[in-house]
Order: structure tokens, then sequence, then C-alpha cells
């Protein structure tokens, strides 16, 4: 299993994703860890469904992934890991999955957050949560589409690292 | 099911204005709460609780345009559930609304812009080369075989939406979008061939013309942006005249 | 006479990427289709309407930050195609080059007028939370009065200065400079079957979908 990106974005499959991301990096299969989109059937048959031929979705909760990104589950397929915020990026990386670099995509508005870019905003403890993880050694870099020009954290971010 | 179809087609024609006033924080939230509040103003006569519905639906709300019929009618569905009595928690509606949104603009993006957009340009290209000799209809053929789909997905979607609220996704299921777009996609590529092969009989021979499309297709495949192709082209096109007087 | 129309034919179509679900009218293909119709040659408006689409067809019509492909088109219409009499394929060639500077800064004028539309759009919303819809349909009127404006007033611009920079430089057009821009403007259509080639390419993606269907 080769995971070639590793994205955090609130609205997990969407156009960007699919348009944009996904002819580049020709991923076979999209693993979704969210808690809440394994549990929502809905939500699960959508994504299937959005998908183009020939890519596999599969959505799982944080217990179910994490042994399988552990031990390297898929095989010699390209994998895009998808994951809905910083609190289950942290999640895996506390029960000790390494990441080496982040795709910050899309962390939308919503209550409690401000935004330092046109698509990301971050609350307070999500701030804190960045913090953490930076330190810990994970590199985030933040661009919606495979084409734009990535801007460092820290510009956006004053006072990170 | 108490919504007059009034109502129905009152939101169908403003859902056409769902990027209206479009904001960087909330995307399309103004548009789509134009589109829903003949809803709540059936369902909701007093000011106020209009207000606490609308405060409820005006967070970040992003999806395709065409789409937007589809989920409009979701969620006009389920609101009047709601106010009925027999429906879903407050919640509930904008959980469906975000599931649906990210998946359904996928779609709309790889099926609308991806795929039958540039199909209806290569199609209408070979045909005004061969049979509509006529630029007018060419035009009219583009903007109208384009905008099929378009209003059948937006107004078929808005009433099987409002009518069968979430249950409309295992019927979407079934139209196998994505099944379809390779052969569009293989059909385009046909054309676009077709097309250059008949651009070339003019002044060059049709193998040096399909030439010349695979050699910027590569191009392209390398990464270069078109437009940079086409100025390349106009650059080396005029360093390469003015070389020739050289000799 | 024909700019005036074509001005206001480019204002009224700009609002269907802006405001009015996208019906591709501010295509390049219209546009440029449209103005060879105003100008009276329409072959060759539409033969820059399909060039321009091809190049840009991986711009979708909706959305905030892409920029306006359809005015190329009309531009470069506007600028080459007037009067009777053939149309030269090195005008072409060259107003479409001297169209795409003003495109891209066309595009910041786009930014720069979705940015100012925030206090229309944080109007609307008090009035929403207050249940109010008069504020945002008053928010959504007005901006699209001002986008038309905007459009006008971009198209009278670039014309203008563009349309004066084409009559000058359209006769110094001559010898190896013409002949290169001929053969660009002969060259550029297969560059645009080249463009739809990789773009349709991309959709099938790894070929998952026919080996499938082959059973493989």
């Amino acid at each position: 299993m080769a995971i070639v990106l590793v994205r955090i974005d609130d609205r997990l499959i969407h156009g960007q994703v699919v348009g944009g991301w996904l002819p580049v990096i020709q991923a076979e299969r999209v693993v979704v860890v969210s808690d809440r989109a394994a549990g929502d059937a809905l939500q699960t048959g959508l994504m299937r469904m959005a998908v183009p031929d020939g890519v596999t979705v599969d959505v799982l909760t944080l217990a179910q992934a994490v042994p399988s990104l552990k031990t390297g589950a898929w095989g010699a397929q390209r994998v895009l890991l998808l994951l809905p915020g910083l609190q289950e990026l942290a999640a895996l990386v506390d029960a000790g999955v390494a990441f080496a670099q982040v795709n910050l995509g899309g962390l939308h508005d919503a209550p409690g957050r401000s935004m330092v870019a046109a698509h990301l905003a971050f609350s307070g403890d999500e701030r804190a949560l960045l913090v953490r993880l930076v330190k810990g050694g994970v590199r985030f870099e933040t661009r919606p589409l495979p084409g734009d020009v990535p801007v460092p954290l820290n510009e956006l971010i004053p006072g990170l690292k | 099911m108490t919504l007059p179809r009034r109502d129905l087609v009152r939101i169908f024609f403003r859902s056409f204005l769902i990027q209206g006033l479009w904001t960087v924080q909330r995307v399309q939230n103004l548009g789509y709460l134009y589109s829903l509040w003949p809803v709540f103003r059936r369902l909701y006569p007093k000011r106020e609780d209009r207000a606490y519905v609308g405060r409820f639906h005006a967070g970040y709300f992003s999806t395709h345009p065409y789409a937007s019929g589809i989920l409009i009618g979701v969620v006009a569905g389920l609101e009047t559930d709601l106010a009925e009595g027999r429906g879903p928690k407050r919640d509930a509606i904008l959980t469906a609304r975000s599931a649906m949104s990210g998946p359904l603009s996928a779609l709309g993006e790889s099926f609308f812009w991806g795929t039958w957009l540039p199909f209806c340009a290569v199609f209408c290209w070979v045909l005004n080369g061969s049979a509509i000799r006529s630029t007018g209809w060419t035009i009219v053929l583009f903007v109208g075989l384009f905008n099929l789909p378009h209003l059948w997905v937006r107004s078929v979607g808005l009433w099987l939406g409002y009518r069968w609220k979430t249950e409309v996704v295992p019927h979407l299921v079934l139209f196998r979008v994505q099944k379809m777009l390779p052969y569009l996609a293989v059909g385009g590529m046909a054309l676009a061939v077709w097309q250059a092969a008949s651009i070339a009989s003019g002044e060059m021979t049709v193998v040096q013309g399909l030439l010349w499309t695979v050699f910027f297709w590569g191009t392209l495949r390398l990464g270069v942006r078109p437009s940079f192709v086409a100025l390349a082209v106009a650059g080396l096109s005029m360093a390469f005249a003015w070389g020739k007087t050289l000799l | 006479m024909s700019t005036a129309l074509m001005a206001l034919v480019y204002g009224l179509f700009s609002l269907d990427h802006f405001a009015v679900g996208p019906f591709l009218l501010s295509r390049p293909l219209v546009m440029g289709g449209v103005a060879g119709l105003l100008c009276g040659h329409p072959a060759e408006g539409l033969a820059l309407g399909f060039f321009a689409e091809c190049l840009w067809i991986m711009i979708p019509p909706a959305g905030g930050g892409h920029w306006d492909v359809g005015f190329v088109a009309a531009l470069a219409g506007v600028w080459s195609l007037p009067g009777s009499g053939p149309v030269e394929k090195k005008a072409l060639a060259l107003a479409f080059l001297l169209a795409i500077p003003f495109a891209v800064l066309g595009r910041q004028a786009d930014q720069w007028v979705r940015r100012n539309m925030r206090v229309l759009s944080l109007r609307a919303l008090a009035g929403i939370e207050h249940g109010l819809v008069g504020p945002l349909r008053y928010g959504m009127g007005f901006a699209a009065v001002v986008w038309v404006l905007k459009s006008l007033v971009l198209f009278f611009l670039a014309d203008s200065l563009g349309g004066a920079l084409f009559e000058e430089l359209l006769p110094r057009v001559t010898g190896p400079w013409q002949e290169g821009l001929e053969q660009a403007w002969a060259l550029w259509p297969f560059l645009g079957a080249g463009a739809l080639l990789h773009h349709f390419s991309k959709r099938i993606g790894n070929g998952a979908w026919w080996r499938s269907e082959i059973g493989l």
C-alpha cells in the first residue's frame, strides 16, 4: 500500500478531490477515516457513487483504520487517505501511525472557527492540535488543488514553529 | 407532501440564483437561503420562527449549482416533515445536507464540467465543420444540448428530492453516472481526432495534422499549461519564420 | 456600433458565471460566435471561440476564483473582425494574443468586486437572522447590477486600450512576423484538439473501467 496523499477536508469527497486530485495522483482506493461517516449509510453510499469507476471507497472508523494503516492492508494499491478534521489526524498519530506530510485541503467556516485562508478556518482547539502535531514532526502543506501554490503553514498561522 | 406546486416552482426558479450573493466564508449559503425562503415562509408564518430557521440554515454551504435542485428539494421535504411533526430532528437535516453536498458536487464536476461540456463543444465543432454551417445554429445547439441534462437534473432532482427526501439517494445510484463517463470521454476523443483530421485536409495532410495533435497532447501531458503552449506556438512560429529569412 | 452591442452582450452574459446558474452563455464558444455574428464574420468568430473553449476547457463557469475566459473571445472578435472584406489570419492571431493579458487583468477586477460585495452579504445575512429576506433580495439585485457595470467598464477599457494597441501593431506585422502568426493560427486548432484529447484522457483514468468490462 502506498498512501499517495493524506488530506484533511471536512467535506470529504467533493469536487476538488475527485476532479482535482484523483486524476493527478491516480489513486485506486480512497480510504475515509471518520466515525461519523462510517455510521451514515447515506453518506457512504453517496461517496461510493461520486468517485470514478475503478476507484474503490472504504469508509472506516478510527478503530478499524488504525490496524489497517499500521500493517499496510491494501497491497500495492495507491491510496488516498481522507480525514474530516485534525482531531482524526491527532487520534491516528497518537495511536502510532506515522505521517510524513499532510495536505490541509479544507476546513470550512463553522461556529467557533476563524478563517485564515479561503479554504481554511481553525478554532482554538484546532490551533492547539496543529501546534502539537507540528512539534511531533508532521509537515503540513496547504493546497486545495494540486495546481495551487502551497502556502507554508507558518505564514497562515503566525507563531507556528 | 403539503407544499403547493406554486412553491416548488418558485424554489425551482430561485435555485438558478444560488450563486447570486456569494461569499468566501460560506460560499452559496445566501443563494440557498433565498431559494428555500418560500418554504420557510409557508411553514413558519411568524417572523421569529423564520429567523430561527434561517439562522439554522445560514452556515457554510457549497455544492454543484446543478445538483442544488436535488439538495434544495431534500431540505424542503425534510423541513416540511419536521414542521408537520413527523420528521427528523433539526440536526439531522443539516447532517443530511452536508453528507450530500460534497458527493453531489463531485458528481456534478465530473459529469457536467468534466465530460458533458467538452463533449458538447467537440460535438458542435464537428457538426459546424460538416453539417451545420451556420454559426447561430451551432451556438444554439451547443447551449441547448448542454442545458438539457442541466434542466432535467435540476427540475426532476428538485421534485424527487422533495418527494423522497433522503430516499432519493438509492435512486440516484441507479443512474450509474460514473459508468457513462468513460464512454462519453472516448466518444469525445474520437470526435476530436475526427475534427483534427477534417481541419487538416486543407493545407496539410491528414497524417501531419494528426501528428501535430498528438504532439500537442504530449506537451500538455508533460504539464505545460495550454495557454503557454499557445503562446509558445506563436513565438516559435515567428522565430522560425524569422530564422528562414536569414538563410 | 457592433462594439457597443458586443459590450452589452458581454455585460449581460457575464452574469451567467457570476449570479445565474450557469447556462454556458459566458463561455468563449458563445462569446466568440456572437462577436462574429455582430461584426459580420460569424465563421471566424466561431473558430476563435472554439479554440479558446478547447484551450480553457478545464475552467468551469462557476465558482469564485476562476477567470472569465469568454472575455478573450469577445475582445479578440471585436478587434479582428469588423468591416467587410476577408479577415486576415494574422489579425485573428494577433487579437487572440493581445486579449489574453486583458482577461488576466479582468480576473483581478472580478476578484476585487467580489471582495467588496462583503458589505452586501453581511447585511443580507443580518436580515435573514431577523427573518427578513429583503436585504438578501436587494443584495443580490445590487450585486448583479454592479457586476454588469463592471463588465461594461472592463470591456470598454480593454477595447480602447487593447484596440489601440491592436491598430498600432497590425500594420507592423509583416514579413516573417506575419508568416509566423499565420502559421500559429493554422496550428492552433490542432492544439485545441490535443487539449480535448488530454482532458478526455484524464476522465478515462487508469483504464480500470474497460478492464472490468472486458473481464480482466
